[in-house]
Protein backbone atom coordinates (compact mmCIF):
# COMPACT_ATOMS: atom_id res chain seq x y z
CA UNK A 1 0.00 0.00 0.00
CA UNK A 2 1.44 3.32 -0.88
CA UNK A 3 0.59 5.25 2.12
CA UNK A 4 2.21 2.47 4.55
CA UNK A 5 5.24 2.33 1.78
CA UNK A 6 5.61 5.90 2.69
CA UNK A 7 5.38 5.80 5.97
CA UNK A 8 8.05 3.27 6.68
CA UNK A 9 10.14 5.12 4.63
CA UNK A 10 9.94 7.90 6.61
CA UNK A 11 9.71 6.92 9.79
CA UNK A 12 12.36 4.18 9.36
CA UNK A 13 10.86 2.07 11.95
CA UNK A 14 10.21 -1.23 11.56
CA UNK A 15 6.49 -0.53 11.88
CA UNK A 16 4.49 -1.35 8.73
CA UNK A 17 1.69 1.09 9.68
CA UNK A 18 2.04 3.50 12.09
CA UNK A 19 0.50 2.11 15.90
CA UNK A 20 -3.34 3.32 16.10
CA UNK A 21 -3.37 6.14 18.69
CA UNK A 22 -5.74 5.42 21.58
CA UNK A 23 -9.50 6.77 20.51
CA UNK A 24 -10.22 9.59 23.16
CA UNK A 25 -13.34 8.24 24.32
CA UNK A 26 -16.54 10.85 26.57
CA UNK A 27 -17.41 8.35 29.16
CA UNK A 28 -20.79 10.46 29.75
CA UNK A 29 -23.74 10.48 28.66
CA UNK A 30 -24.79 13.48 26.32
CA UNK A 31 -26.93 16.09 27.70
CA UNK A 32 -28.24 18.08 24.78
CA UNK A 33 -28.94 15.32 21.96
CA UNK A 34 -31.12 13.95 25.04
CA UNK A 35 -32.73 16.77 25.89
CA UNK A 36 -33.49 17.34 21.80
CA UNK A 37 -35.07 14.14 21.55
CA UNK A 38 -36.79 14.79 24.50
CA UNK A 39 -38.08 18.47 23.91
CA UNK A 40 -38.57 17.10 20.44
CA UNK A 41 -40.41 14.07 20.25
CA UNK A 42 -42.68 15.95 23.13
CA UNK A 43 -42.84 18.95 20.53
CA UNK A 44 -44.50 16.16 18.17
CA UNK A 45 -46.75 14.36 20.20
CA UNK A 46 -48.35 17.22 21.23
CA UNK A 47 -48.81 18.76 17.38
CA UNK A 48 -50.31 15.72 16.69
CA UNK A 49 -52.72 15.80 19.20
CA UNK A 50 -54.00 19.13 18.80
CA UNK A 51 -54.26 17.70 15.01
CA UNK A 52 -56.20 14.90 16.05
CA UNK A 53 -58.40 16.93 18.29
CA UNK A 54 -59.47 19.65 15.66
CA UNK A 55 -60.35 16.57 13.31
CA UNK A 56 -61.82 13.94 15.75
CA UNK A 57 -63.92 15.56 18.82
CA UNK A 58 -62.54 13.25 21.70
CA UNK A 59 -65.24 12.26 24.06
CA UNK A 60 -65.86 13.10 27.57
CA UNK A 61 -64.74 10.38 28.99
CA UNK A 62 -61.31 9.61 27.97
CA UNK A 63 -60.31 14.12 28.63
CA UNK A 64 -58.90 12.27 32.08
CA UNK A 65 -57.07 9.41 31.36
CA UNK A 66 -55.65 11.25 28.32
CA UNK A 67 -55.08 13.70 30.73
CA UNK A 68 -52.74 11.83 32.86
CA UNK A 69 -50.91 10.32 30.00
CA UNK A 70 -49.59 13.69 28.54
CA UNK A 71 -48.97 15.03 32.36
CA UNK A 72 -46.89 11.77 32.69
CA UNK A 73 -45.29 12.35 29.33
CA UNK A 74 -42.44 14.57 29.58
CA UNK A 75 -41.58 12.10 32.68
CA UNK A 76 -41.60 9.11 30.17
CA UNK A 77 -39.74 10.86 27.53
CA UNK A 78 -36.96 12.10 30.20
CA UNK A 79 -36.56 8.09 31.16
CA UNK A 80 -36.64 6.89 27.59
CA UNK A 81 -34.04 9.48 26.32
CA UNK A 82 -31.52 11.49 28.77
CA UNK A 83 -32.02 8.40 31.49
CA UNK A 84 -31.52 5.27 29.33
CA UNK A 85 -28.49 7.25 27.55
CA UNK A 86 -27.14 7.58 31.33
CA UNK A 87 -27.65 3.73 31.68
CA UNK A 88 -26.07 3.27 28.51
CA UNK A 89 -23.04 5.48 29.09
CA UNK A 90 -19.56 3.91 30.53
CA UNK A 91 -19.40 6.25 33.58
CA UNK A 92 -23.62 7.33 33.98
CA UNK A 93 -24.39 9.92 36.01
CA UNK A 94 -25.70 8.87 39.70
CA UNK A 95 -28.47 9.79 41.80
CA UNK A 96 -30.18 11.21 38.77
CA UNK A 97 -33.65 9.18 39.44
CA UNK A 98 -33.12 10.73 43.42
CA UNK A 99 -32.82 13.78 42.29
CA UNK A 100 -36.03 13.31 39.76
CA UNK A 101 -38.25 11.83 42.70
CA UNK A 102 -36.99 14.10 45.23
CA UNK A 103 -37.75 16.96 43.27
CA UNK A 104 -41.37 15.68 42.22
CA UNK A 105 -41.96 15.06 46.61
CA UNK A 106 -40.55 18.37 46.96
CA UNK A 107 -43.39 20.07 44.27
CA UNK A 108 -46.30 18.40 45.49
CA UNK A 109 -45.14 18.80 49.52
CA UNK A 110 -44.38 22.52 49.26
CA UNK A 111 -43.89 24.18 46.02
CA UNK A 112 -47.83 23.42 44.72
CA UNK A 113 -49.22 23.97 47.99
CA UNK A 114 -47.38 26.83 48.11
CA UNK A 115 -48.41 28.49 44.94
CA UNK A 116 -51.95 27.66 44.37
CA UNK A 117 -53.21 27.22 47.75
CA UNK A 118 -51.46 29.67 50.15
CA UNK A 119 -50.10 32.62 47.73
CA UNK A 120 -52.94 31.86 45.51
CA UNK A 121 -51.47 33.57 43.14
CA UNK A 122 -53.99 33.04 40.58
CA UNK A 123 -56.81 34.16 42.24
CA UNK A 124 -55.45 38.11 42.21
CA UNK A 125 -52.33 37.76 40.20
CA UNK A 126 -53.75 37.51 36.59
CA UNK A 127 -55.81 40.74 36.49
CA UNK A 128 -53.30 43.15 37.32
CA UNK A 129 -51.54 45.31 34.76
CA UNK A 130 -48.74 44.18 33.01
CA UNK A 131 -45.33 44.91 34.81
CA UNK A 132 -47.09 43.81 38.08
CA UNK A 133 -47.92 40.40 36.58
CA UNK A 134 -44.34 39.95 35.17
CA UNK A 135 -43.17 40.75 38.57
CA UNK A 136 -45.26 37.89 40.04
CA UNK A 137 -45.18 35.49 37.72
CA UNK A 138 -41.40 35.82 37.97
CA UNK A 139 -41.37 35.17 41.58
CA UNK A 140 -43.70 32.63 41.73
CA UNK A 141 -43.59 30.67 38.63
CA UNK A 142 -39.67 31.80 38.46
CA UNK A 143 -38.16 31.61 41.54
CA UNK A 144 -39.99 29.50 43.82
CA UNK A 145 -39.19 26.50 42.01
CA UNK A 146 -36.06 27.44 41.00
CA UNK A 147 -34.84 27.67 44.23
CA UNK A 148 -36.60 24.62 45.72
CA UNK A 149 -34.90 22.63 41.94
CA UNK A 150 -31.58 24.09 43.27
CA UNK A 151 -32.20 22.90 46.42
CA UNK A 152 -32.62 19.72 45.53
CA UNK A 153 -29.94 19.14 43.65
CA UNK A 154 -27.09 21.10 45.91
CA UNK A 155 -28.05 18.37 48.63
CA UNK A 156 -28.14 15.40 46.65
CA UNK A 157 -25.60 15.18 43.33
CA UNK A 158 -23.98 18.81 43.71
CA UNK A 159 -21.51 17.84 46.35
CA UNK A 160 -20.00 13.95 45.44
CA UNK A 161 -21.46 13.53 41.57
CA UNK A 162 -20.44 16.70 39.68
CA UNK A 163 -17.42 15.72 37.83
CA UNK A 164 -17.96 17.91 34.80
CA UNK A 165 -20.06 20.74 34.38
CA UNK A 166 -22.25 19.26 32.12
CA UNK A 167 -23.40 17.09 35.47
CA UNK A 168 -25.31 20.59 36.32
CA UNK A 169 -27.59 20.30 33.33
CA UNK A 170 -28.35 16.96 33.51
CA UNK A 171 -29.23 16.95 37.18
CA UNK A 172 -31.36 20.43 36.70
CA UNK A 173 -33.40 18.57 34.11
CA UNK A 174 -34.19 15.56 36.12
CA UNK A 175 -35.43 17.93 38.71
CA UNK A 176 -37.79 19.77 36.05
CA UNK A 177 -38.59 17.29 35.32
CA UNK A 178 -39.86 15.60 38.42
CA UNK A 179 -41.15 19.11 39.45
CA UNK A 180 -43.16 18.85 36.82
CA UNK A 181 -44.97 15.70 36.68
CA UNK A 182 -46.43 16.83 39.83
CA UNK A 183 -47.71 20.50 38.80
CA UNK A 184 -49.43 18.74 35.38
CA UNK A 185 -51.00 15.55 37.33
CA UNK A 186 -52.44 18.23 39.53
CA UNK A 187 -53.76 20.67 36.50
CA UNK A 188 -55.42 17.87 34.65
CA UNK A 189 -56.48 15.75 37.94
CA UNK A 190 -58.17 19.16 39.21
CA UNK A 191 -59.67 21.12 35.69
CA UNK A 192 -59.75 17.95 33.73
CA UNK A 193 -59.45 19.95 30.44
CA UNK A 194 -59.73 18.81 26.78
CA UNK A 195 -56.81 17.16 24.98
CA UNK A 196 -55.67 20.15 22.95
CA UNK A 197 -55.87 22.48 25.61
CA UNK A 198 -53.83 19.76 28.68
CA UNK A 199 -51.17 19.31 25.36
CA UNK A 200 -50.50 22.78 24.60
CA UNK A 201 -50.31 23.55 28.44
CA UNK A 202 -48.01 21.24 29.39
CA UNK A 203 -45.68 21.59 26.58
CA UNK A 204 -45.76 25.27 27.50
CA UNK A 205 -44.41 24.80 30.93
CA UNK A 206 -42.41 22.22 29.96
CA UNK A 207 -40.50 24.54 28.03
CA UNK A 208 -40.46 27.87 29.89
CA UNK A 209 -38.98 25.47 33.45
CA UNK A 210 -36.62 23.56 30.71
CA UNK A 211 -34.93 27.32 29.83
CA UNK A 212 -35.30 28.30 33.27
CA UNK A 213 -33.31 24.83 34.43
CA UNK A 214 -30.29 25.58 31.67
CA UNK A 215 -29.77 28.98 32.96
CA UNK A 216 -29.45 27.99 36.82
CA UNK A 217 -27.93 24.78 35.65
CA UNK A 218 -25.06 27.33 34.41
CA UNK A 219 -24.90 29.17 37.91
CA UNK A 220 -24.98 25.57 39.44
CA UNK A 221 -21.87 24.76 37.59
CA UNK A 222 -19.87 28.08 37.13
CA UNK A 223 -20.47 27.41 41.65
CA UNK A 224 -19.05 24.10 41.38
CA UNK A 225 -15.94 24.39 39.12
CA UNK A 226 -14.89 27.79 39.25
CA UNK A 227 -14.44 30.69 41.60
CA UNK A 228 -17.14 33.11 40.54
CA UNK A 229 -18.95 35.91 42.77
CA UNK A 230 -20.97 34.83 45.61
CA UNK A 231 -24.20 36.58 43.54
CA UNK A 232 -23.49 34.56 40.42
CA UNK A 233 -26.20 32.06 40.97
CA UNK A 234 -28.62 34.29 42.74
CA UNK A 235 -27.99 36.45 39.62
CA UNK A 236 -28.97 33.60 36.90
CA UNK A 237 -31.94 32.25 39.15
CA UNK A 238 -33.39 35.89 38.71
CA UNK A 239 -32.65 36.49 34.89
CA UNK A 240 -34.16 32.85 34.32
CA UNK A 241 -37.15 33.61 36.32
CA UNK A 242 -37.64 37.01 34.56
CA UNK A 243 -37.62 35.44 31.78
CA UNK A 244 -40.48 33.51 32.59
CA UNK A 245 -42.47 36.08 33.88
CA UNK A 246 -42.30 37.99 30.63
CA UNK A 247 -42.71 34.95 28.84
CA UNK A 248 -45.91 34.22 31.03
CA UNK A 249 -47.31 37.23 30.90
CA UNK A 250 -46.69 38.10 27.54
CA UNK A 251 -47.92 34.87 26.40
CA UNK A 252 -51.17 35.27 27.66
CA UNK A 253 -51.62 38.83 26.06
CA UNK A 254 -50.68 37.51 22.70
CA UNK A 255 -52.60 33.75 22.91
CA UNK A 256 -55.85 34.70 24.99
CA UNK A 257 -59.41 35.04 23.47
CA UNK A 258 -59.50 38.53 21.86
CA UNK A 259 -62.59 40.79 22.97
CA UNK A 260 -64.99 40.39 19.92
CA UNK A 261 -68.59 40.41 18.51
CA UNK A 262 -68.23 37.68 16.65
CA UNK A 263 -66.76 34.16 17.64
CA UNK A 264 -63.62 34.04 19.19
CA UNK A 265 -61.32 31.44 20.78
CA UNK A 266 -57.66 31.34 22.56
CA UNK A 267 -55.08 31.77 19.69
CA UNK A 268 -53.33 28.22 21.80
CA UNK A 269 -51.01 27.51 19.01
CA UNK A 270 -49.51 30.89 19.43
CA UNK A 271 -48.39 29.92 22.88
CA UNK A 272 -46.79 26.69 21.58
CA UNK A 273 -44.63 28.23 19.21
CA UNK A 274 -43.83 30.95 21.29
CA UNK A 275 -42.41 28.13 23.86
CA UNK A 276 -40.67 25.77 21.47
CA UNK A 277 -38.80 28.88 20.34
CA UNK A 278 -37.85 30.07 24.01
CA UNK A 279 -36.74 26.55 24.36
CA UNK A 280 -34.47 26.56 21.26
CA UNK A 281 -32.91 29.78 21.38
CA UNK A 282 -32.04 29.53 25.43
CA UNK A 283 -30.72 25.40 24.16
CA UNK A 284 -28.31 27.37 21.91
CA UNK A 285 -27.73 30.13 23.79
CA UNK A 286 -26.61 27.73 26.98
CA UNK A 287 -24.81 24.91 24.56
CA UNK A 288 -22.62 28.20 23.32
CA UNK A 289 -22.40 29.27 26.56
CA UNK A 290 -21.45 25.87 28.49
CA UNK A 291 -19.13 25.19 25.53
CA UNK A 292 -17.21 28.67 25.62
CA UNK A 293 -16.15 28.06 29.41
CA UNK A 294 -15.52 24.78 29.21
CA UNK A 295 -12.98 25.92 26.54
CA UNK A 296 -11.97 28.64 28.43
CA UNK A 297 -11.47 26.59 31.83
CA UNK A 298 -9.09 24.28 29.69
CA UNK A 299 -7.29 26.62 28.22
CA UNK A 300 -6.53 28.20 31.57
CA UNK A 301 -5.31 24.89 32.94
CA UNK A 302 -3.02 23.96 29.85
CA UNK A 303 -1.59 27.42 30.61
CA UNK A 304 -1.51 26.69 33.98
CA UNK A 305 -3.46 29.74 35.51
CA UNK B 1 -9.54 -0.89 26.76
CA UNK B 2 -8.79 1.54 29.64
CA UNK B 3 -10.99 4.46 30.81
CA UNK B 4 -9.37 7.28 32.80
CA UNK B 5 -11.77 9.28 34.64
CA UNK B 6 -10.66 12.99 35.64
CA UNK B 7 -12.48 13.69 38.27
CA UNK B 8 -12.90 17.46 39.25
CA UNK B 9 -11.35 16.85 43.51
CA UNK B 10 -12.44 19.81 45.82
CA UNK B 11 -12.03 18.99 49.17
CA UNK B 12 -15.06 20.76 50.74
CA UNK B 13 -17.43 23.64 50.43
CA UNK B 14 -15.39 27.34 49.83
CA UNK B 15 -16.50 30.19 51.82
CA UNK B 16 -17.25 31.74 48.04
CA UNK B 17 -19.69 28.22 47.58
CA UNK B 18 -21.06 28.47 51.23
CA UNK B 19 -22.11 32.16 50.32
CA UNK B 20 -23.66 31.52 46.90
CA UNK B 21 -25.80 29.16 48.29
CA UNK B 22 -27.04 31.16 51.50
CA UNK B 23 -27.63 33.86 49.29
CA UNK B 24 -29.91 31.79 46.10
CA UNK B 25 -32.16 30.06 49.59
CA UNK B 26 -32.19 34.22 50.81
CA UNK B 27 -33.39 35.12 47.06
CA UNK B 28 -36.47 31.93 47.81
CA UNK B 29 -37.41 33.79 51.21
CA UNK B 30 -37.51 37.48 49.49
CA UNK B 31 -39.79 36.31 46.63
CA UNK B 32 -42.16 34.65 49.12
CA UNK B 33 -42.31 37.54 51.32
CA UNK B 34 -42.57 39.96 48.55
CA UNK B 35 -46.06 37.57 46.90
CA UNK B 36 -47.02 38.01 50.63
CA UNK B 37 -46.94 41.60 50.75
CA UNK B 38 -48.02 41.71 46.96
CA UNK B 39 -50.88 39.89 47.77
CA UNK B 40 -52.07 42.10 50.97
CA UNK B 41 -51.94 45.20 49.36
CA UNK B 42 -53.69 43.54 46.04
CA UNK B 43 -56.34 41.77 47.86
CA UNK B 44 -56.87 44.48 50.70
CA UNK B 45 -57.04 47.21 47.83
CA UNK B 46 -60.15 49.57 47.69
CA UNK B 47 -62.13 52.03 46.17
CA UNK B 48 -63.78 55.03 47.86
CA UNK B 49 -67.85 55.20 47.47
CA UNK B 50 -69.15 58.70 48.33
CA UNK B 51 -72.97 59.15 48.01
CA UNK B 52 -73.85 63.00 49.28
CA UNK B 53 -77.61 62.56 48.53
CA UNK B 54 -77.94 59.34 51.01
CA UNK B 55 -75.37 60.83 53.55
CA UNK B 56 -73.06 57.51 52.86
CA UNK B 57 -69.00 56.93 52.21
CA UNK B 58 -67.95 53.63 51.91
CA UNK B 59 -64.90 51.64 51.14
CA UNK B 60 -65.29 48.53 48.69
CA UNK B 61 -62.85 45.72 47.27
CA UNK B 62 -61.01 46.93 44.14
CA UNK B 63 -61.76 45.58 40.45
CA UNK B 64 -65.79 44.84 42.07
CA UNK B 65 -68.23 46.28 39.57
CA UNK B 66 -70.57 48.84 41.61
CA UNK B 67 -74.21 49.43 40.63
CA UNK B 68 -76.35 52.56 41.95
CA UNK B 69 -79.42 51.63 39.35
CA UNK B 70 -81.29 49.77 42.01
CA UNK B 71 -83.62 52.68 41.94
CA UNK B 72 -86.20 51.47 45.12
CA UNK B 73 -84.25 48.12 45.93
CA UNK B 74 -80.94 49.28 47.23
CA UNK B 75 -78.79 52.85 47.33
CA UNK B 76 -76.19 50.47 45.65
CA UNK B 77 -74.26 47.37 45.48
CA UNK B 78 -71.08 45.90 44.75
CA UNK B 79 -70.30 42.33 43.36
CA UNK B 80 -66.92 40.43 42.73
CA UNK B 81 -67.61 39.72 38.80
CA UNK B 82 -64.34 38.09 38.57
CA UNK B 83 -65.39 35.13 41.15
CA UNK B 84 -67.01 31.92 38.98
CA UNK B 85 -70.46 30.70 40.27
CA UNK B 86 -72.40 33.21 42.24
CA UNK B 87 -71.19 36.35 42.45
CA UNK B 88 -70.23 37.72 45.84
CA UNK B 89 -72.22 40.80 46.60
CA UNK B 90 -72.15 43.80 49.09
CA UNK B 91 -75.50 46.33 49.03
CA UNK B 92 -76.60 48.95 50.93
CA UNK B 93 -80.20 49.68 51.23
CA UNK B 94 -82.83 51.90 52.84
CA UNK B 95 -86.37 51.30 54.30
CA UNK B 96 -88.60 54.03 55.19
CA UNK B 97 -89.79 53.12 58.87
CA UNK B 98 -91.64 54.98 62.12
CA UNK B 99 -90.07 56.02 64.58
CA UNK B 100 -91.12 53.22 66.96
CA UNK B 101 -90.09 50.56 64.46
CA UNK B 102 -88.04 47.51 65.99
CA UNK B 103 -85.28 46.39 64.20
CA UNK B 104 -86.56 42.78 64.87
CA UNK B 105 -90.01 44.01 63.04
CA UNK B 106 -87.93 45.17 59.68
CA UNK B 107 -86.17 41.77 59.87
CA UNK B 108 -88.94 39.76 59.77
CA UNK B 109 -90.48 41.65 57.22
CA UNK B 110 -87.22 40.90 54.74
CA UNK B 111 -87.58 37.45 56.04
CA UNK B 112 -90.99 36.78 55.07
CA UNK B 113 -90.90 38.72 51.70
CA UNK B 114 -87.90 36.58 50.89
CA UNK B 115 -89.44 33.52 51.77
CA UNK B 116 -91.65 33.97 49.17
CA UNK B 117 -89.28 34.58 46.33
CA UNK B 118 -85.85 32.79 46.90
CA UNK B 119 -86.03 29.19 46.91
CA UNK B 120 -85.39 26.85 50.28
CA UNK B 121 -84.56 30.56 52.08
CA UNK B 122 -83.93 29.43 55.46
CA UNK B 123 -83.06 31.69 58.75
CA UNK B 124 -79.99 30.83 60.65
CA UNK B 125 -79.74 33.13 63.64
CA UNK B 126 -80.92 36.35 64.12
CA UNK B 127 -78.56 38.48 67.12
CA UNK B 128 -77.41 41.96 68.11
CA UNK B 129 -74.74 43.03 66.52
CA UNK B 130 -71.55 44.95 68.50
CA UNK B 131 -69.34 45.46 65.05
CA UNK B 132 -70.37 49.04 64.80
CA UNK B 133 -69.45 51.22 67.66
CA UNK B 134 -71.67 52.67 69.89
CA UNK B 135 -74.70 52.20 67.00
CA UNK B 136 -76.99 49.59 67.78
CA UNK B 137 -77.83 46.88 65.28
CA UNK B 138 -78.67 43.46 64.54
CA UNK B 139 -77.47 40.97 62.65
CA UNK B 140 -79.75 38.22 60.79
CA UNK B 141 -78.03 35.24 58.74
CA UNK B 142 -79.58 33.26 56.45
CA UNK B 143 -79.75 30.57 53.31
CA UNK B 144 -81.09 29.93 50.00
CA UNK B 145 -80.51 28.60 46.99
CA UNK B 146 -79.90 30.42 43.81
CA UNK B 147 -80.20 29.48 40.26
CA UNK B 148 -79.08 31.21 37.33
CA UNK B 149 -81.38 32.73 35.50
CA UNK B 150 -79.86 32.25 32.09
CA UNK B 151 -80.79 28.64 31.41
CA UNK B 152 -78.38 29.09 28.49
CA UNK B 153 -75.71 29.09 31.57
CA UNK B 154 -76.17 25.39 32.37
CA UNK B 155 -74.67 26.45 35.96
CA UNK B 156 -75.47 24.27 38.99
CA UNK B 157 -77.40 26.03 41.42
CA UNK B 158 -75.30 27.57 44.64
CA UNK B 159 -75.96 27.31 48.03
CA UNK B 160 -75.94 31.04 48.99
CA UNK B 161 -75.29 32.20 52.41
CA UNK B 162 -76.12 35.86 53.46
CA UNK B 163 -75.85 38.57 56.78
CA UNK B 164 -78.09 41.69 56.79
CA UNK B 165 -76.86 44.12 59.27
CA UNK B 166 -79.77 46.45 60.14
CA UNK B 167 -78.85 49.69 61.43
CA UNK B 168 -82.08 52.14 62.56
CA UNK B 169 -81.87 56.06 61.62
CA UNK B 170 -83.29 59.19 60.96
CA UNK B 171 -86.65 56.95 60.31
CA UNK B 172 -85.38 54.65 57.76
CA UNK B 173 -83.43 51.37 58.29
CA UNK B 174 -80.48 50.89 56.98
CA UNK B 175 -79.55 47.30 55.60
CA UNK B 176 -76.21 46.12 54.60
CA UNK B 177 -76.57 42.99 52.99
CA UNK B 178 -73.83 40.42 51.79
CA UNK B 179 -74.16 37.84 49.71
CA UNK B 180 -71.64 34.98 49.15
CA UNK B 181 -71.57 31.29 48.03
CA UNK B 182 -71.54 29.62 50.79
CA UNK B 183 -68.56 28.02 50.20
CA UNK B 184 -66.67 31.05 50.58
CA UNK B 185 -68.40 32.65 52.58
CA UNK B 186 -65.51 32.75 55.60
CA UNK B 187 -63.24 34.30 53.31
CA UNK B 188 -65.47 36.81 51.77
CA UNK B 189 -67.13 38.26 55.59
CA UNK B 190 -63.32 39.22 55.91
CA UNK B 191 -63.82 41.58 53.28
CA UNK B 192 -67.26 42.21 54.65
CA UNK B 193 -66.54 43.16 58.38
CA UNK B 194 -63.80 45.58 56.15
CA UNK B 195 -66.46 47.18 54.75
CA UNK B 196 -68.57 47.46 58.03
CA UNK B 197 -66.01 48.99 59.85
CA UNK B 198 -65.25 51.80 57.08
CA UNK B 199 -69.09 52.38 56.37
CA UNK B 200 -69.97 55.96 57.23
CA UNK B 201 -74.12 57.10 57.04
Amino acid sequence: MEFGTENVRSTGTGYIVPPVEDEEIYPYARVWPGLAAMAGTLFGVVVAVVLISAVVDPPRNIWSPLGVLLALLPGLLWCLFPWLAERRAELGRERLFAVFIISALLANALGYPLIQHWLAVDSWGAQQPLFTRILIYSLAIGTIPEVLKYLVVRYVAWQDYFRIRADATAYSIAATIGYLTVLHLHYVLEASPPPDTAAIRIFSTTAIALSNSLIVAYGISEMRFSMPSPLLLPGVISIASLISGVVFAVRGNLSNTRLTLAVSTPRLLISLIISAVLLMGISLAMVFLFNTTERQAEEAQGTGL
Amino acid sequence: MTIIEQRFIQPGVTTRQRWSNYFAVLLGVIAVVTLLNLRASIVTATVVYRNDAEGIVATYPQNWLIDENGGVDYIFRVRNMQEVGFKTTFRVSAIPTSTDTARRTVLDALAMERAQTFSNYRILSVEPYTGLGETEASIASYQYIATDQNPFQQSLPAVVQGVDVLVLSREQAIVITMLSDAASFEENSVLFERFLTDLEF
